[in-house]
């Protein structure tokens, strides 16, 4: 049942927003480092789509968690907006990720399949591109530049570490 | 129907994501107060400006109309200061009045400082009733007279010219002389034929004596800038300091005087006093 990417990119939807929405979301709630160190792991989702899957599902299914990050959080439109960008983003960075020999057909972007380097490198561009737009959103102005790079470097640098420690541990094939 | 779908799977994507940004932004704008707040702020700020431009554009636009109508508003004030000298009893630009002279407010296209004779030229010719012969003024000083008259045009003999001559008189000693220009300072002018046994200040204004019928009488021209008797002479040389920076005159007004066609010729065929 998990060799199917279809099924196991669904698992993880409900799973990893529900962990987002949950626990992460809430820790440090109401303090004031947390704004800077927020943990965002459902990106995820979106980063181990199969390869293949046409842009237009891969952006639709990134609106549809965006939304329901947002409607939980009352954030209308903000992780929506960061993730669609992320989304369009991803099929920019898988082509110039491209391996010399090309994707297999019906591959995922995985450490399993591609090696921990490429892996690790593909999901912090990815990464780095949703808190950067996110906390942008978020702001909605430019005037906060500073605060903005400073939420992301600090809220990207939690968040990849969570990245490793979910590869580690469950080591996604599909 | 099935081609169209795959086609657009295919090559949708950029289409599809400026969809779904778009209606994120709507739902951000629409549902979250401080991003709403941002929104408006800066979209009032970015139409604000942009009216704030438009308008300074239509501002520098009009501004030639503004001043051709402040000009000829300036004619119309200046010509009731000429009618009505009681009003200002310490005005030094009349002292009396000659109520058939009138101003033609008038634009200086052209103007020169610098050669032993120097000339100006002034947007207003015979289409608005310019001609030869008539006086032409700045607010504070005393411009020229018109020489030549085209339709739309007018060349103005400057008072800096070898041939200028203005008929003078000192307000407080209470002399006349005649002004002409000895071609060295755009600024100063020479003042002529003042007796010795006259009592001379410096500062003392200079106003034209209405002698000739170009100027009216009492039109303020400078002030005496420093005098001396030459040995031997009988009379005193006066420099008179130019109220107006000839060099910089943008505006001046052209007098009119209606019936003095008769004084006018006459002069001009008896003496070369303006």
């Amino acid at each position: 049942m998990f060799n199917n990417p279809y099924i196991s990119s669904a698992i993880r939807f409900v799973v990893l927003v529900a962990v987002q929405l949950l626990v992460l979301s809430r820790i440090g709630a109401g303090e004031e480092w947390a704004r800077y160190f927020q943990v965002i792991l459902y990106p995820l989702v979106i980063i181990l789509l199969p390869i293949n899957l046409p842009s237009v599902i891969v952006l639709l299914i990134s609106f549809a968690l965006g939304m329901s990050i947002d409607i939980p959080l009352g954030m209308l439109g903000i992780h929506s907006s960061a993730l669609v960008l992320m989304g369009f983003a991803r099929g920019l960075v898988l082509a110039i990720l491209e391996p010399r020999e090309g994707y297999q057909v019906d591959s995922s972007p995985t450490k399993a399949a591609f090696g921990f380097r490429w892996f690790i490198s593909y999901s912090a561009i990815l990464l780095a591109i949703h808190c950067f737009t996110l906390f942008a959103v978020e702001a909605f102005t430019f005037v906060y530049i500073g605060e903005i790079l400073l939420r992301t470097l600090g809220s990207f640098s939690v968040s990849m570490i969570m990245v490793f420690l979910y590869v580690l541990i469950f080591n996604p094939k599909t | 129907m099935q081609d169209l779908l795959a086609f657009f799977l295919r090559f949708g994507g950029v289409f599809t994501f400026v969809v779904l940004e778009a209606i994120c932004a709507l739902l951000i704008v629409r549902y979250n107060d401080s991003q709403r707040a941002i929104w408006l702020h800066s979209g009032n700020r970015i139409t604000g400006s942009i009216a704030g431009k438009v308008d300074e554009w239509t501002d520098f636009v009009s501004l030639r109309d503004v001043a051709d109508s402040l000009a000829a508003e300036n004619a119309r004030l200046r010509l009731q200061i000429l009618l009505q000298p009681e009003a200002l009893p310490d005005s030094v630009l009349v002292d009396r009045v000659d109520s058939s002279y009138s101003l033609i407010p008038t634009r200086i296209v052209r103007n020169s400082v610098a050669l032993a004779n120097n000339t100006l030229t002034i947007d207003r010719g015979s289409a608005q009733d310019v001609k030869p012969r008539q006086g032409v003024i700045s607010s504070r000083s005393l411009i020229g007279v018109t020489r030549s008259v085209g339709t739309q045009y007018s060349e103005v003999l400057s008072l800096l010219h070898s041939e200028s001559r203005v008929s003078a008189s000192l307000v407080n000693a209470g002399y006349y002389g005649l002004l002409r220009w000895e071609g060295i300072e755009p600024r100063k002018m020479a003042l002529k034929e003042i007796p010795r046994h006259a009592k001379l200040t410096v500062g003392d204004s200079v106003v034209t004596s209405g002698y000739s019928a170009i100027f009216p009488e009492g039109i303020n021209i400078g002030r005496v800038d420093t005098f001396w008797l030459e040995p031997g002479s009988d009379f005193y040389e006066v420099r008179v300091a130019l109220s107006h920076d000839p060099a910089n005159l943008d505006y001046g007004y052209i007098v009119v005087r209606q019936p003095a066609a008769e004084r006018v010729l006459f002069e001009e065929q008896t003496s070369n006093v303006q």
